[in-house]
């Protein structure tokens, strides 16, 4: 109990932090922390995005608790192509079952978004995305198709991933995962969002066979105020797969320079 | 068996939304460059500026917030705006006059 305390005291000690660095920022603002969406970023300013998921099991005996943190620098290259760096994905994790406490630094990764119609004026909205991830003993490549369509206030979106892993000394463990994430954004007014996301997610360990798929579902809400923006996604598991986490609840906070 | 129904679902509808967004158009609320220039008759503006300023309007815009159907402000109430956002969303020079272009000879058209 302590230490889940302990765990969520650093997470909002991270967000004061980046918070009070957020002064005098440009903004291209997310309104979904899973769902990504067909628009990018345009060639100028760079953003620096930052996440915060917090994964929790508070009905599991094993008491598993993980924070991870993610930095990213984003850009537009062009028109229709976003570059994004994520200088460093990171964590804390307290894992009673597997006897793991501790911060840790998972990897760092490269991502490129190509937009190829446009939500608002196009039928559809799309891009596709790929991104390459290495950490220690870890590598990891992933593909999306994002779909979106604003109608109005209202913003739709939908990606569908696939990501292949490779993992061990000589990465010789590999594995995959395929997942669908499904959201809606309302503009209530210029600062404040609210909407809905949902995650469908299936491990396919070995690329054998699938396992339990798992679906979480919650609500959203996004503020941005001057040049900066915030967005918070509680996810709640509508499923009842016990080996992955029952909440999880992700936060993004960016501004531009 | 559900995880399956749920999967083939999501692909199905990824495909006919890939499918569907091959065709594009003009929406209303954003007349096109072509629009805005024939309807103004005098209008001298370059069509490659004001499609400039409308792709600008449709996706750097929209960014942060929907983009409002032009009808819904004045050409004044339009000029106030983008001397407000512009900043924020790091438009300068060229980019800049081709969006209050667009946005202007765009309200005026309607």
């Amino acid at each position: 109990m302590q230490k889940s305390f302990s765990c969520a005291r650093w997470a909002s000690l991270f967000l004061v932090i980046l918070f009070g660095f957020a002064g005098q920022a440009q903004a291209g603002a997310r309104r979904f922390t899973y769902v990504y969406e067909a628009t990018t970023a345009a060639p100028g300013p760079f953003e620096f995005e930052n996440w915060v998921t917090w994964k929790t099991s508070p009905r599991d005996e094993r008491r598993f608790n993980s924070v991870d943190f993610r930095h990213e620098i984003e850009f537009g290259v062009t028109d229709h192509l976003q570059l994004s760096i994520y200088l460093a994905d990171w964590g804390y994790v307290e894992d009673p079952s597997e006897n793991e406490h501790g911060f840790n630094y998972q990897d760092s990764a490269v991502e490129v978004i190509y937009n190829l119609t446009n939500p608002t004026t196009d039928l559809l909205g799309s891009a596709v995305y790929g991104e390459v991830k290495a950490g220690r003993q870890e590598v990891e490549l992933e593909s999306k198709v994002i779909l979106q369509k604003n109608l109005g206030r209202f913003v739709f979106g939908y990606n569908a991933t696939l990501e292949a892993v490779w993992e061990g000394e000589h990465l010789e463990e590999q594995g995959g995962e395929f997942s669908e994430a499904l959201g809606v954004s309302y503009e209530i007014s210029p600062a404040w969002l609210v909407g809905a996301e949902f995650l469908h997610e299936i491990d396919i360990p070995d690329w054998s066979q699938a396992e339990d798929s798992v679906v979480y579902g919650g609500p959203n809400l996004s503020y941005r105020h001057g040049n900066w923006w915030a967005t918070i996604t509680p996810l709640v598991q509508l499923t009842n797969v016990a080996s992955e986490v029952d909440v999880q609840t992700r936060v993004i906070f960016g501004f531009s320079f | 068996m559900t995880t399956r129904k749920i999967s083939l679902l999501g692909l199905g509808l990824a495909g006919v939304l890939v499918l569907s967004a091959c065709q594009s158009g003009p929406t209303a609320a954003f007349p096109t460059a072509e629009t805005v220039a024939a309807t103004r008759g005098r209008n001298t503006e370059d069509v490659a500026t004001l499609e400039r300023g409308r792709k600008i309007y449709t996706s750097s815009c929209t960014e942060c917030h929907v983009a409002r159907p032009i009808a819904q402000h004045s050409v004044e109430q339009w000029r106030q705006i983008i001397e407000v956002m512009a900043p924020r969303a790091g438009l300068e020079g060229a980019d800049r006059v081709a969006l209050e272009k667009y946005v202007v000879a765009a309200r005026e058209s309607l």
